[in-house]
Parts: structure tokens; sequence; C-alpha cells
């Protein structure tokens, strides 16, 4: 079994962040686990890309602590920094400031998604600039290796072949790799961990398969349900379906109910409802 | 992607389907193999790499599934060799399945057949209708 409380590759302790009038993070304390792959997700505007930009330090204005146990690296969609730069001159820039970058394996990792290197960074389509994002990151081999929306754009040939890319990576340079994503279950079997974001709080951080243990979809009729409290209920005909906690619907006892896992993304779409107050009970 | 279905019994209060977390999927799809003869005994089991490469799983899940079945003494382990299927597991993995037939096969056919009105006799007359050997 996975050890309960890993090692953290990154502390956050107390952050906050605003943009403006808006909070994106309030008061995030968590750690990142050390050599394991973390799914972040959440729903847009949850503050996903805040918290992977505070970690990297592209955030000087946020409160709280940080700490990075080794170099960090974050791929995100903007690129204003490298505007009128070709995707080769780029790397030729991380080969010379960031130690470890293996600018063969960016490369090659460009030649494998079909991205030409000598194209201007800002010429690339979305799911071009999406594949050089992930081909610079991976090859810079960075102990805290930060993939911001990756799937943004990419077909399903090149999703596969990320997926298959974190793999071969994992391989031969294991390390802290934290990604978000929208493409959740697709996604999925490359996290050992989760954390699920809403309005700028953390509403889950742990093993994945602890998660997915903890909570079921049970399906029943209106009456046999009446007593369970769910999550996300919906009617069909005399049918009821939602989201329950296990020790809940065992402590109720829903008899002949339908009991099936959730997937990933289920998981995540509900355990921001479960961290509030009140849950909308069935019937 | 993993798309196993799994047949495994599940606990007292569910009788939908549960599904299994990925790493005993894994180990699971490994077992399968064994049993159907695809993975013979004494065979050199795939490695963890293998197998997280082919499904685009995390390494660290792909391990958690190989040892799964070593602790279950479905593979054995050499020494900077790799994993190998342990003599006799098949037919061990084949009385685990022939033990859990009921559950897995008998009691969803009776549910089935108790909804659609069908007696023990019409249920029997269907397996001799339907048996290859009839």
């Amino acid at each position: 079994m996975p050890d309960p409380t890993p090692a953290a590759a990154v502390r956050l302790r107390g952050i906050s962040l605003r943009h403006g009038r808006t909070e994106a993070l309030r008061d995030i304390s968590l750690d990142i686990a050390a050599d394991v792959v973390t799914g972040l997700v959440g729903r847009n505007g949850a503050g996903k890309t805040s918290l992977l930009r505070v970690i990297a330090d592209f955030e000087p204005r946020h409160r709280g602590t940080v700490e990075a146990f080794g170099r960090v690296m974050l791929t995100s969609d903007r690129w204003a920094a490298a505007a009128d730069q070709s995707v080769a001159s780029m790397i030729g820039h991380l080969r010379r400031t960031q130690p470890g970058f293996d600018a063969d394996r960016a490369h090659e990792l460009l030649s494998r998604f079909g991205v030409p290197a000598r194209a201007g960074v800002l010429r690339l389509s979305r799911g071009q600039a999406s594949a050089a994002q992930v081909s610079l990151a991976l090859a810079s081999r960075a102990p805290i290796t930060l993939l911001d929306e990756p799937h943004l754009g990419l077909d399903a040939p090149s999703r596969d072949l990320f997926a298959a890319l974190v793999v071969e990576e994992l391989q031969t340079h294991p390390r802290t790799i934290v990604i978000s994503t929208h493409l959740i279950d697709e996604t999925a079997p490359l996290f050992e961990r989760l954390i699920v974001l809403d309005a700028g709080r953390v509403v889950a951080d742990d093993d994945v398969d602890t998660l997915l243990g903890r909570w079921v979809r049970v399906q029943g009729s209106e009456a046999r349900m009446a007593g369970v409290p769910l999550l996300q209920p919906e009617r069909l005909g005399g049918r009821v379906t939602g989201i329950v906690e296990r020790t809940i619907l065992d402590a109720v006892g829903a008899d002949g109910a339908r009991v099936s896992s959730l997937s990933v993304q289920e998981l995540a779409g509900v355990l921001p409802l479960a961290s509030h107050p009140s849950p909308q009970e069935a019937s | 992607m993993v798309s196993y279905s799994t047949n495994e019994p599940i606990g007292e209060a569910a009788d939908g389907p549960v599904e299994l977390p990925l790493f005993l999927r894994i180990a699971q799809a490994l077992e399968n193999d064994i049993v159907d003869g695809t993975l013979t005994e004494e065979a050199q089991a795939p490695s963890t790499n293998e197998i997280a490469a082919f499904h685009r799983i995390n390494p660290a899940t792909a391990l958690r599934g190989v040892n799964h079945l070593v602790a279950s003494g479905v593979l054995y382990k050499k020494r900077g060799i790799g994993m190998f299927v342990t003599a006799g597991a098949r037919d061990r993995l084949l009385a685990a399945r022939r033990d859990d037939f009921a559950a897995r096969y008998l009691r969803p056919l009776l549910a089935e057949a108790a909804l659609l009105g069908l007696s023990s006799d019409d249920i029997t007359a269907l397996i001799y209708k339907e048996s290859p050997d009839a």
C-alpha cells in the first residue's frame, strides 16, 4: 500500500493569492508528494493555474510560504516571454539556463509530436503549442515537473503519445509530476494522487484509490432511496440515482439498491459538493 | 487505457458493477492470461515497464499489480531477471474461479430468470440447448 504520508516535493502553507478583486487561492496548505504523479483538477477558475504558478514562483505577490525541494519546470499557455522565438531557440535558451535540460530529448519529442522545431512559437496551432510545451517540460528533467493543461488542443493520437511519454519519463527519469487537466478519466491512469480545487480551496488531496473507495453511485426506486442523502440526485421515471459515501450508505442500508463505482471524473465533480455543509437530499 | 470488465464478487451492500482499483485490474488481466494459457507456468511475466507502457498507466500502479500477484503466490521473482508464473498457479486460479462461479454467473442469471418468469426447469432446458456438446 502507498504511504499515507509520502515525502513532500513541495510544501505550501497558508497560500492566498488575489487577482485584482478575485480571490484565486484561499489559504491553501498542502504537500505535493515526491516522486509520484498527482492530478490537479477542478472547475474553470478553481485556481489550478494559479496554484502551479505559485509553486513555480511566477506569482511573487502571494501570501504564505512555498518550499520546493528541487528545480521546478512549469508549462503554461503563456508564451509571452517567448514572442518571436522559434521553438529551437527556446530549446537553446533552456539548455543554457536549466541544469539537466536534455536538448536532444526535446528535439526527439517534438519530432514525435510532428511539431517543426524551426517554427515560430506564436505561429504554432493550439495543439502544436501544447505539444511543444509538453516536449520542453518533459525534456527539462526537472525534479518537479508541472504540466498545466497539457491536453489543450491536442488531437487523439497526440494525447495517446502524451500518456506514453509520461510513462517513458517515469521509467527513465522518475520524478514529481503534477498534471492539471479537464480530461480527467483519460489521464487518471497516470495519477497516483489527486488534488481537487474548488473556488480557490482544496476540497480533496488523497490517494486516487482511497478516494474512489470512499464514494459510490447508487441507484434504486424512489421508495427505496428515500432515506439516502444523495449528492447530485437525478430522477428518471420512478428511479433515482446519485452519489453517496459508502459508510453512509452502509449505515442507512438501502436494500436492493444498485451500487457502482465512480469514475475519477465523477469523483472530481462530487467532491466540491461534499465539502459544503448542506448536501441536497433525495426526495 | 484499461477497460477490463470485472466480474469480481463485490461488497455486501453492493450488487452492481463496482470496479476494482486499477492495480487489481492489472493483476486480474495477468491472471486471465494465466487461466487461458496465454501465459504458461514457469514463463516470464511481462515486466512492470512493459505493462505500464502497454496500458499507458503509471509504472507504480503496474508494480502494485504485479506485487499483488507475488503476494498471492501467482508470480515469483527471480532476482535480476524478472517475474515468473509459479508452478501450480493455473490450477489454483481455476479452483478459485470455480468457487466464485455461483456468485459471479449463476446469481445474476437466476435474478434475470426470476424477472422473466423462467423456472429452474426452463433454465436447465436452455442450458442443454445452448451447450456445444448437446
